[in-house]
């Protein structure tokens, strides 16, 4: 006998048995042996919380499994190369990560990984297969993204692309609305640290192709945000499902009144939620919060919390019951 | 022509809890006890128990007779079975990972080498034990952990596609049983 062990010697409940006690990383890696290997991972109906394509220096495709993030980067080996000419559909090398939690630590782990003859689109498409999970949830533009856009609709062509997300300025409104225009997000878009030209509503309408489940307003009310009227004209129309705040302080110097919260919830009127993200504690209080509840909204969620209507805690979100769960199992401790 | 045991009988020490043993003859010709409860986590052992209709008055008097395990193996399985015969029935496990650490005291037991693990997995299989096939299959699984796709493939033998082509097409190409 070898002397590793004759995995596939063994009757066949055995084997999918053994799949079935690896680590999901582990599983992954299994489907990219062999043909066989593959068919058995995909009995085994794995889901995956997400996957997202993130496009920046290199091309990082992310899977969530819960605390489990498998991360699989594709890289040219010429670092030194123009970016004009760098293309994704071959990469050179393909290095695999996990990131796990373990006894409330992030622990993470690299493994090598030499890289054959495939390229990103079809190590998407394995994935997708085996995950059965055949759109991408969220994908990441940088401004300075070393792809062009062209690889990057052939990469994903004919996938869903249900988020997409801008990580740096752009200078450019024509780049913006190629990006859009090429790669059509089916749910929300994203820019972060957006130029002051997106100030100006009319040119910003065009982003607005069709209902969008999110609608999000950093660092609002301050002089600086997007003033209220222009958003109620930019969203004139459309569903907006629901309405985040974010960046508000966290420790008493409220950068937004009760009043101004109220008025935006009545100018935008989610169809779903409001969610006030980083809020200070002493919101956490009922008869303060019910105000807020203006019309049927399912729930609203202040922070790592969520409350129903009739103020009871409400449990919406994986991630906040994720973290509820921790919490609990920490004070446990 | 009758087989003298070279081991002597298992003797488990849990008479005092439950009377109703049986006997099991392994392979080899080694004969063990096993209690009641202990044999029950074997699907195959106690459906051949009450097929037989063996009861607390006649299970000594009728050993069972197991000529697919080996008295090495068995040894292995009646120790696993009476440690775990109080256990609590493990709920279905519904996400994509089993989710159980595995006891020291079965790590310890199932610290052998390959070939000895691979035949006690084929006795397991054969007698059923669900819960002995989760922590082989563990131990198992934990040999893959943190392993290139590379090593796996060394560590599990898996087969390439040429590979596993070649054996289809001599799988075909061999005559059958007829012919």
């Amino acid at each position: 006998m070898s002397p590793g062990f004759p995995l596939f010697r063994l009757p066949d409940n055995v084997v999918l048995s053994v799949f079935q006690n690896v680590g999901v990383a582990q599983q992954i890696l299994l489907s990219m042996i062999s043909r066989k290997t593959k068919k058995i991972v995909c009995s085994l109906n794995l889901r995956p919380d997400s996957i997202s394509l993130d496009t920046g220096a290199s091309c990082d495709l992310k899977i969530q499994f819960g605390f489990v993030e498998i991360r699989i980067a594709f890289e040219k080996s010429d670092k030194n190369a123009e970016r004009e000419f760098v293309k994704i559909e071959r990469p050179e090398r393909v290095e695999f990560y996990e990131k796990r939690c373990v006894k409330l630590r992030r622990e993470s782990v690299a493994y090598g990984w030499v890289n054959g003859p495939a390229g990103v689109r079809d190590y998407i498409d394995h994935f997708m297969e085996i995950l059965h999970h055949n759109w991408i949830d969220e994908l990441t533009l940088a401004w300075n993204s070393a792809y062009p856009l062209e690889s990057i609709q052939q990469l994903i062509n004919g996938l869903e692309i249900k988020n997409l997300h801008f990580t740096k300025d752009s200078d450019s409104e024509d780049y913006l609305v190629n990006c859009l225009n090429a790669i059509k997000p089916s749910r929300s878009f994203y820019l972060n640290q957006a130029p002051l030209y997106v100030r100006n509503r009319t040119r910003m309408r065009q982003f607005f192709i069709q209902n969008l489940d999110d609608i999000f307003i950093l660092d609002a009310p301050s002089d600086d945000a997007y003033p209220l009227e222009e958003i109620q004209q930019l969203v004139n129309g459309l569903e907006i499902r629901e309405l985040s705040f974010s960046q508000i302080s966290f420790f008493g110097n409220l950068e937004i009144s009760d009043d101004d919260m109220m008025n935006h919830l009545n100018a935008i009127r989610p169809s779903r939620s409001f969610c006030l993200d980083r809020t200070p504690l002493f919101v956490w209080n009922h008869s303060r919060m019910s105000q807020f509840f203006v019309q049927n909204l399912d729930y609203i969620v202040i922070g790592n919390a969520s409350l129903r209507k009739d103020g009871t805690e409400a449990i919406v979100h994986a991630k906040y019951l994720r973290f509820h769960l921790i919490l609990q199992e920490f004070l446990n401790d | 022509m009758s087989v003298e045991p070279e081991v002597p009988i298992v003797q488990v020490e849990e008479v005092r809890e439950n009377p109703v043993l049986y006997k099991i003859i392994s392979s080899d010709n080694h004969v063990f006890t096993i209690s009641e409860h202990a044999v029950k986590l074997s699907k195959t052992l106690w459906d051949l128990i009450t097929n037989l209709g063996l009861t607390a008055e006649n299970a000594l008097d009728n050993p069972i007779p197991v000529e697919n395990v080996n008295g090495k193996n068995m040894e292995t399985i009646v120790q696993f079975c009476e440690r775990h015969k109080y256990d609590e029935e493990e709920p279905e496990y519904t996400n994509y990972i089993r989710e159980f650490v595995l006891p020291e005291w079965d790590r310890q037991l199932l610290s052998i080498d390959n070939e000895e693990l691979f035949q006690l997995i084929l006795a397991t299989n054969y007698l059923d034990i669900q819960k002995l096939m989760d922590y082989c299959c563990r131990v198992i699984g934990d040999m893959a952990k943190d392993k290139t796709p590379e090593e796996l493939r060394i560590i599990y033998g898996i087969p390439t596609d040429a590979e596993d082509d070649a054996l289809e097409r001599s799988a075909s190409d061999s005559p059958g049983p007829s012919g």
